[in-house]
This record gives structure tokens, sequence and C-alpha cells, in this order.
């Protein structure tokens, strides 16, 4: 894979992981208290 | 709780999802002989090569490449409307929003797809992973448009959980649409909190999309403006780009809304006052897409450089200049005239002069990107005349985006249903308070705080 490959893979790897992590957040019950 | 109460008080927004017409199955029907014949089109290129399309040594770009362009600039128009538009507070975006995220969603892939279209071989777009490097334009087009369209579905994908959830709790549908309606929703139960955390994600992706919009539309004008063709190498071309996708992306949202409203009987929701609004802004951009037009001919006009002048003339006054006049009436002139005039300032004017700005940008980014390439430094004439084959694909592609645009009006309200809750309960209340705290000599609220 040339540089080309790799800055797509990290950018669109980093992309996904915070778009689920604030759905997981979105979606996560209140805590009690 | 929340949600229940905002569908019953929107119960309108649900019928077009619980009652289809015999107009949708021959729209539809319609539709899907355009997207295959466009298909067909395309089999024909890619069994035959692109020798079955105009394109030519030296004009190596035509049709595909405006679409390109074109589709990319279309898609700002849900970020412009929904994401700029939110985090100014302004309320009257919100029957609108849904409509133009949806534009963004389903006008991107054909953007994107009118790359591998002009290839030819489009195996060939894994070369940008393999042998991609860091200096080429290419590579920074398609990692800003991939992350555009990823972020561009995931905030459009936020603001429907909620309606998804009304959907699934409220609609007496089959139980595949009952389903998709259950995954989709992913256990939303409209509690006050989950509200005020989507809240704060739609805030944050706001500005994140905003920041890409000005990204991508730039990346993609330095596609032209990093090579040094007389026509392309300009330093405005990027702003000039972006103020040219913003206005054509509002046209298509002031389109859209305008056929959803008709066919959708939401006259309640949208209403003049919505489209007299977004008319106002639209007649802004026209200014403003006229004074970067100006600039850009003036300075190359004044300059008077031999390479600059050649791609000017004929632009002007020889063979593109039908072309570049009938952009120049349809961008400015006819917007200008209706849209300045509150007597013509109306939803059908609106939409006439949406229409006429779509196909003079259109035209613009076809003599942005053909005549440079016709008249090549070097020397010499090229012409390009486009073929049935790239017209069918065209066509194709615009009669595939609207089929998408269509079938999701069927699946889900077309207007976001909870944005009209928030604003009947939240919306009102805290204007009126950031209004009593602008003015003076108007007792402020006992609810707001002490300085």
């Amino acid at each position: 894979m040339g540089e080309g490959g790799i800055i797509l893979l990290i950018v669109m790897a980093v992309a996904f992981t915070v778009f689920l992590s604030m759905l997981i957040w979105l979606m996560r019950p209140e805590k009690e208290g | 709780m929340k949600h229940e109460a905002a569908a019953h008080k929107d119960a309108a927004l649900f019928e077009p999802l619980l009652r289809t017409g015999k107009g949708f199955y021959v729209t539809v029907a319609v539709l899907v002989i355009v997207v295959a014949w466009g298909a067909y089109a395309y089999v024909r290129q890619l069994v035959l090569g692109l020798g079955v399309t105009g394109m030519n040594r030296p004009v190596f770009w035509g049709v595909y490449i405006t679409n390109f362009v074109f589709f990319i600039g279309l898609s700002h128009a849900g970020t412009l409307v929904s994401a700029i538009l939110r985090i100014v507070k302004a309320e009257w975006r919100r029957p609108f929003t849904r409509a133009a995220e949806a534009v963004t969603v389903f006008s991107l892939p054909f953007g994107a797809g009118s790359i591998i279209l002009d290839l030819g071989r489009p195996d060939r777009l894994l070369n940008v992973i393999f042998y991609g490097r860091f200096q080429s334009a290419i590579l920074w087009d398609v990692t800003s448009i991939s992350l555009y369209m990823l972020s561009s579905i995931f905030y459009f994908y936020l603001s429907l959980i909620p309606d998804i959830a009304m959907c699934r709790d409220r609609l007496n549908v089959g139980s595949l649409r009952a389903r998709l309606y259950r995954f989709l929703a992913l256990g939303w139960t409209g509690s006050e909190h989950q509200y005020r955390r989507l809240d704060r994600l739609m805030n944050i992706m706001a500005v994140w999309l905003t920041m890409l919009v000005v990204i991508v539309h730039t990346v993609v004008a330095w596609i032209f403006g990093m090579t040094i063709v007389p026509g392309w190498h300009s330093a405005i071309i990027g702003p000039y780009f972006l103020c040219g996708a913003i206005f054509s992306g509002v046209g298509a949202v002031i389109i859209t809304t305008a056929i959803l409203r008709r066919v959708y009987h939401l006259e309640d929701y949208i209403k003049p006052v919505h489209i007299n609004a977004l008319s106002l802004f639209f007649l802004s951009l026209s200014l403003l897409w006229f004074y970067f037009t100006f600039v850009e001919y003036f300075t190359t006009f004044y300059g008077d450089e031999p390479a600059h002048m050649v791609i000017f003339n004929a632009k002007f006054w020889q063979e593109f200049s039908p072309l570049f006049w009938v952009m120049v009436v349809c961008c400015f002139v006819i917007p200008v005239v209706v849209l300045s005039n509150p007597r013509t300032r109306t939803i059908a004017g609106a939409v006439a002069v949406s229409v006429f700005v779509n196909i003079g940008m259109w035209l613009e980014r076809y003599i942005v990107i053909i005549p440079p390439l016709a008249r090549p430094r070097l020397g010499g004439i090229g012409s390009y005349i486009p073929t049935w084959v790239e017209w069918a694909i065209t066509i194709g592609c615009f009669a595939f985006f609207v089929l998408l645009y269509t079938l999701f009006t069927k699946l889900f309200p077309v207007v976001a249903v909870w944005e009209m809750h928030e604003a009947r309960q939240q919306s009102i209340p805290e204007t009126m308070e950031r209004m009593r705290s602008y003015m003076p000599g108007v007792a402020a609220s006992p609810l707001s705080k002490e300085e």
C-alpha cells in the first residue's frame, strides 16, 4: 500500500471510531443519582 | 414520553409513509427506465472503452468531471441549510433541514461516482490507494470527499434517530419495515437526557461539517487551481467554487422543498415565509457569485497575458460564448430580476429561479473545465462534443438521485418531527428570552440570570 492508502485508511478509521463512540455515548443509559 | 407527543401533533408528516398514490408508482417506473438507459450506456462504455465518449486529446475531461464538480456542489446544500443555520440558531431552518440533508447524502455518491465513470477502467481507482502520493491533489480530494461523505451520513442519521423511533412506535407497517425501524432506532427511548445529548452531538457535528464543506470544495477546486493551466491557475478558484456550490445547493433545496410541499401537502410546515427567507439568502448568493465572476475575469482581462487571454476570448466572444452568456443570465440576471421584486419572490418564482441557477451552475462548471483544455498552452485548438453515451449516463445519474430521494420520502418523514416539536417546546421561549436580553427598556424575564 502506498502513501495514499495509508493516509486514507488512517483518516477513515479515526472518523469511524469517533462517530461510533458518539453513538454509544448517545444511547448509553443515564447513571442513577 | 416527549416523542410520542410530537408524533401526535405532527401526524400529517407520517401520512406519506402510510398512503401511496398511483403517482408515486408512475414516477418510480419512469425513473427506473431512465436509470436503466443510463446503466446500458455505462455498460457500453465499459465494454468498448472511452472511445464511445467525446473525450479526446487534448480535451481529456468532459461532462463526467463537470457532473463531479456539480454534484459535490449540490451536496453542500444540506450542510449549509442544516448545519450553518443550526449554529446561528436561525429558527426558520427547521422545515428544511431533513430535505436539505437528504440532498447532501444522495448527491454525494454521484459526485464521487462521476470520477469512476470518467476513468473508463473503474479498477484504476485503486491506484490512489496503492500508488497515491502525498503531493497529489487527487489524493487530498479522495480523502476529503470520503470523510465528508461519512460525516454527512452520520449527521443525517443522527437527526433521523428520534423520528425513526417514532415510526417504530407509531406506524402500523409490514414486518420488514417494522424490523428496519427497530434496527435503525437503536433502542431510542426519547428520554430527556437522550435529547440533551443529541442536541450536543448535533452542534458538534454542525461545526465539524461546516469546516469540512470549506475544505472539500476548496480541495475540489485545487484539482484545477494547483495546475499551471491558464484559466484554472487562480488563487480565488477555491472560494469561487465554494460560493457556486452553496449557490446551486440552496437552489436544489428550494426545488425539493417546494415539490415535497405540493406532493405531500406540507403547506402548514413549509410556508411562503420560509421560502421568502431562503430566497433572500439565495439572492445574496447570486450577487456574491457575480462578484467572484467579475473579479476573476476582470483580473485576467486587465493583466492581458496572451496565454490567459486565449481562454478569456474563447469564453467571451468565440465558441464558448453562448454557454458563458447563458450562464450569466441564469445565475445573475434572472435571480436578481425575479428575487429582488417582492411581487415575483413567490414560491413559484423561487422554484423557477432555482431551476435556471442550477442550469447556469452546471454550465459554469462546464466552461471552467472544457475551454482551458480546448486551448492548450502549447498551441492548437481542440474540440469536444459530448456523445449520447455521456448524456445518457448523466441523465441516468440525475434520475437515480431523484429515485433515491423519492424512495426515501416513503420510508422516513421529510420534515424532522422532533425538531418541530423542539421548536414549539424550547425555541420559542428561548428566542423571546434572547430578544429581551438584546432590547433596552424591556423588562427581563424572572427566568433570566442576574448579571
